[in-house]
């Protein structure tokens, strides 16, 4: 068990680094002149140029500069965007909420909805099951961006339900958050619910149920106790890749409903070739990402008490 | 026709009269059992025997009411006189905790992320409301009763850590700990050693005596039924083909098919001069021929064979389903004519 | 129980066996057949000229004339549907090559390699996968601006470390197959193993995973041109109307987001289609 978690961890550092080297290089692939590149094309006064010079240490080969770099993130400093000429960190304060908002929001449906679902379809067949396969056929086909204009025009400009724009403010924002967080659930949700309806229908016909249900036990027993729980590797791991992907998503659907996020906060700054900025955001992504899944592995030792004492997962 | 092995005024443990039953496949039903008819008394132990796919598993998933989801059953089972077929919910569910199942593969029956501890007292602490630690304690107790060492260790293992031979003395308990009034074991040493086998069969055998319990002993081995059931039952493609004493089953077994069963595995102190082979492969229930299931494979079938259904009569001191059962044993020799 | 659970099953199985060609797999093949004539002669059957602006008509509804409406500049939509197939498929389908092609080389390799190889392959591929594809498609517009050129180097990358665990774990199982084995043991080479027999058996799992990963891409693409980070306005792909249709949607006006949107849907379901199809077909 030892040995897994460290192998885990080793995977996580291993991936961020790797991913922090690229995600710094990019601006160096760029053509032309790193400078011009960091004021994106704008002309500064020397004075401003020679700050953005010693800021990001151009004047020293590229090693050093990624080990500043690199050492500044770990000071919590991001950087600063050339554009807003503000810190990276202080921007992304409010825009984190929301965006962690909706992601939480949208994770929440997915893992409750994707389960009740595939659950329900999983244990009884006929009719039940089949509307849920069709319904989350339907759903996975859709892209969030689709949802999210479906969901926009039906429920928000047709039916004047929810509000169409923004993330409201604090008392509100359920109501403005519902449908980009459904639209963003929707095609993980989908994905979800199938997994878990074969993983249960899997577990359902395992020989140790047969013995639950021998034993006299109720339904409800032996579907949580035995069925679900030891049904949930799979689901676990489906749940959490969906999860991790959230995050990266979310941009598209905060386009959508205007919401005032991090993603879109990206998406302005690619545009602006802001690269601070973008980089600053891109490794958040990475980092959510990989945590997530590095979690997600941690839970297993827990799920499975076989994993603690074989020595590497099968 | 019934065999009677004792009479009484209360009814016996388990008592089978005509079962068949189908599953269905795709869009078909396929027979599994066709006719079985059987009665165990209380502190009787009755083996069945037959090939894979005779139909003895099933027999023993019909008397708990395991049968796969969609199953068609005709005919009556009766548990201490209650038939089995008509219950349902709280019933049903107190009428499978009276039955203990042992099951075959104790590695495959046991959840594998539960504790051994959890898996042994989850019916005490949620059906009969039993506190967790009085559990517990009753847990470790049967362990030791069936011969487990130090058992408090064990109940906080997990299976992957027990053997086979372990697993199945855990499975034993757990049985026990629900206090049945029955056992169905199916096949339970068949994925065991043979000295585990030994072992794990004493311990039924005792606890049987102890508790006087009726025991269905599911097996394909007849000498292992015949040692340890008071009589023995023989299936075939979904029928009962023979019922008799255990002890007479060597010698005075009356259908040709347990005749070449008992050829098969010659005694030591019985040796043979050839082991009998028998042509052909076991038939699956669903697949059986018109007349007598056996007779494409009989050494002594005739053209009568394939169009008569014979019935179970009895015959000799036992039960035998054979329309040429007179013929074939004079009345005055044990030597087929 | 073994031999009756399998008289059992086999009729069953059996049964499952026949190869059913059904509706819904001539349906998706003609969706993807039609995609691909719009693809090619888009321009030809377009009954308007996709970028003639008509603000006077802007979000007319569909008429004789205009079989799908009017957008918000009044371009016909259809004809910019009929435009639009090809930069919608042809992104994707440079995507899908690139990565397929590497992909299945290092997965061959992986295979046969095994050892040292295959666990550096495992480790870098792990590695690759903490990289959500789209993070890697704005890291790209931002370097390269935005168009068509970035999103599709990104893309390319971010597929690899998916084929290859795909096509890896299929093509590990097939190379310890007992045929395999004969072929080694007669001294055939690696390199002419896994050309002229390894390949040819692995090659429908190969193209079923290249479908399910041009659906990705489109749906990837369409994403990314929605942000505005790839194709741009004002031209006919159909992400970015879509992303242009927006407006429209917040009016009332939702025809051209959902049309495009859902030519995007058709084209990636059918050919999910068939991939699940050609995979089912091939299971070993």
């Amino acid at each position: 068990m030892v040995r897994y978690l460290l192998q885990r961890a080793l995977l996580f550092f291993g991936t961020l680094l790797i991913s922090s080297f690229i995600v710094f290089s990019a601006l160096y692939l760029m053509p032309g002149d790193p400078i011009g590149n960091l004021t994106g094309g704008r002309s500064l006064p020397p004075e401003a140029m020679e700050a953005l010079r010693q800021r990001y240490h151009l004047d020293e080969p590229f090693l050093q500069r990624y080990l500043s770099w690199l050492g500044g993130l770990f000071r919590g400093d991001l950087g600063r965007s050339v554009i807003f000429n503000q810190d990276v960190a202080s921007m992304l304060a409010d825009k984190l909420t929301i965006t962690l908002q909706l992601v939480g929001y949208a994770a929440v449906i997915l893992t409750l909805a994707g389960i009740a679902l595939g659950v329900i379809a999983g244990l009884k067949r006929g009719v039940a099951d089949s509307i849920i396969v069709a319904f989350t056929s339907f759903l996975a086909a859709v892209p969030p961006y689709m949802a999210a204009l479906l969901l926009l025009s039906v429920f928000a400009v047709g039916l004047g339900w929810f509000p169409a724009i923004g993330a409201g403010d604090a008392g509100e924002r359920l109501i403005h958050l519902t449908l980009p967080a459904i639209a963003l659930a929707a095609s993980s949700l989908a994905i979800v619910a199938r997994v878990t309806r074969v993983s249960i229908r899997a577990e359902a016909n395992r020989e140790h149920v047969q013995t639950a249900v021998s034993r006299g036990l109720p339904e409800t027993e032996v579907v949580f106790r035995h069925i679900l729980r030891n049904a949930l590797m799979p689901i676990v791991t489906v749940v959490g890749v969906a999860t991790a992907s959230l995050l990266a998503i979310s941009a598209v659907v905060e386009q959508a409903f205007s919401l005032d996020g991090v993603g879109a906060m990206l998406v302005q700054a690619a545009l602006a070739r802001d690269i601070a900025v973008v980089q600053a955001i891109a490794l958040l992504f990475v980092f959510a990402f990989v945590s997530v899944n590095t979690l997600v592995d941690v839970l297993y030792v827990f799920l499975d008490p076989r994993l603690r004492t074989t020595k590497e997962l099968a | 026709m019934i065999m009677h092995s004792s009479t009484g005024a209360e009814p016996p443990a388990i008592q089978l009269e005509n079962v068949a039953a189908s599953v269905r496949v795709g869009d078909q039903w396929r027979a599994v059992l066709r006719d079985v008819s059987f009665v165990v008394a209380a502190g009787e132990a009755l083996g069945i025997v037959g090939e894979s796919g005779s139909g003895k598993s099933m027999t023993a998933k019909a008397i708990a009411r395991l049968l796969p989801g969609r199953t068609r059953l005709t005919g009556t089972v009766r548990v201490g006189g209650l038939d089995v077929n008509t219950l349902s919910g709280r019933a049903l569910r107190a009428h499978r905790s009276r039955v203990g199942f042992i099951f075959q593969d104790p590695k495959a029956h046991i959840n594998p992320v539960r504790t051994i501890g959890d898996f042994m007292t989850e019916s005490l602490v949620r059906t009969a409301g039993v506190r967790r630690r009085e559990a517990m304690v009753r847990a470790a107790r049967a362990l030791g009763g069936v011969g487990v060492t130090s058992p408090e260790r064990r109940l906080a293992q997990y299976p992957h850590e027990l053997s086979g031979g372990l697993l199945q003395r855990v499975m034993i308990a757990t049985v026990l700990l629900g206090e049945p009034e029955m056992i169905l074991a199916d096949e339970p040493t068949t994925a065991l050693d043979v000295t585990t086998q030994s072992e794990v069969i004493a311990i039924l055998d005792e606890m049987r005596r102890e508790r006087n319990l009726a025991l269905v002993f599911i097996t394909h081995d007849l000498e292992l039924a015949s040692t340890v059931c008071d009589r023995t039952a023989v299936m075939y493609a979904g029928q009962i083909v023979e019922t008799r004493a255990s002890k007479d089953v060597h010698e005075g077994s009356r259908h040709p098919y347990t005749r070449a069963l008992v050829g098969a595995r010659p005694l030591l102190d019985h040796p043979q001069e050839r082991l009998t082979v028998l042509p052909g492969r076991p038939i699956a229930p669903a697949d059986a021929p018109a007349g007598c299931s056996f007779h494409t494979r009989c050494p002594y079938a005739k053209e009568s064979c394939a169009e008569i259904e014979p019935e179970l009569e009895e015959f000799d001191g036992g039960t035998v389903r054979c329309i040429r059962k007179h013929e074939i044993w004079s009345a005055t020799t044990a030597v087929p004519r | 129980m073994t031999t009756m659970t399998l008289t059992v099953e086999s009729s069953a199985a059996a049964r499952r066996r026949r190869p059913r060609a059904s509706l819904l797999t001539w349906v998706s093949a003609a969706v993807i057949v039609g995609g691909v004539l719009l693809a090619i002669l888009g321009p030809l059957l377009a009954p308007h000229d996709p970028d003639q602006t008509d603000i006077a008509r802007a979000f007319f509804a569909p008429s004789a004339d205009h079989l799908l409406g009017q957008d918000s500049q009044g371009r016909d939509i259809l004809s910019r549907i009929m435009l639009g197939a090809r930069s919608s498929m042809t992104g994707p389908l440079i995507v899908v090559l690139f990565a397929m092609s590497i992909g299945t080389v290092v997965a061959l390799l992986a295979a046969w390699l095994g050892g040292w190889f295959d666990s550096g392959v495992s480790a870098v591929t792990d590695i690759m996968f903490g990289f959500p594809a789209i993070v890697l498609a704005v890291l790209a517009a931002a370097v390269f601006g935005p168009g068509l050129v970035g999103p599709t180097i990104a893309l390319g990358f971010a597929y690899i470390p998916l084929t290859i665990r795909v096509l890896r774990s299929f093509m590990i199982r097939e190379r310890a197959k007992d045929y395999v084995l004969t072929y080694e043991v007669q001294g055939l080479s690696g390199l002419l193993i896994c050309a002229r027999h390894l390949l040819p058996n692995v090659w429908p799992m190969v193209i079923a995973q290249g479908t399910l990963l041009f659906g990705y891409a489109m749906v990837d693409f369409a994403a990314i041109s929605f942000l505005g980070l790839g194709v741009q306005p004002p031209a006919s792909d159909w992400g970015v109307m879509v992303s242009t249709g927006q407006r429209g949607v917040l009016l009332g006006y939702p025809t051209e987001s959902f049309v495009a949107g859902a030519c995007i849907v058709a084209v990636v379901l059918a050919v999910n289609f068939l991939g699940e199809r050609i995979s089912e077909q091939n299971e070993t």
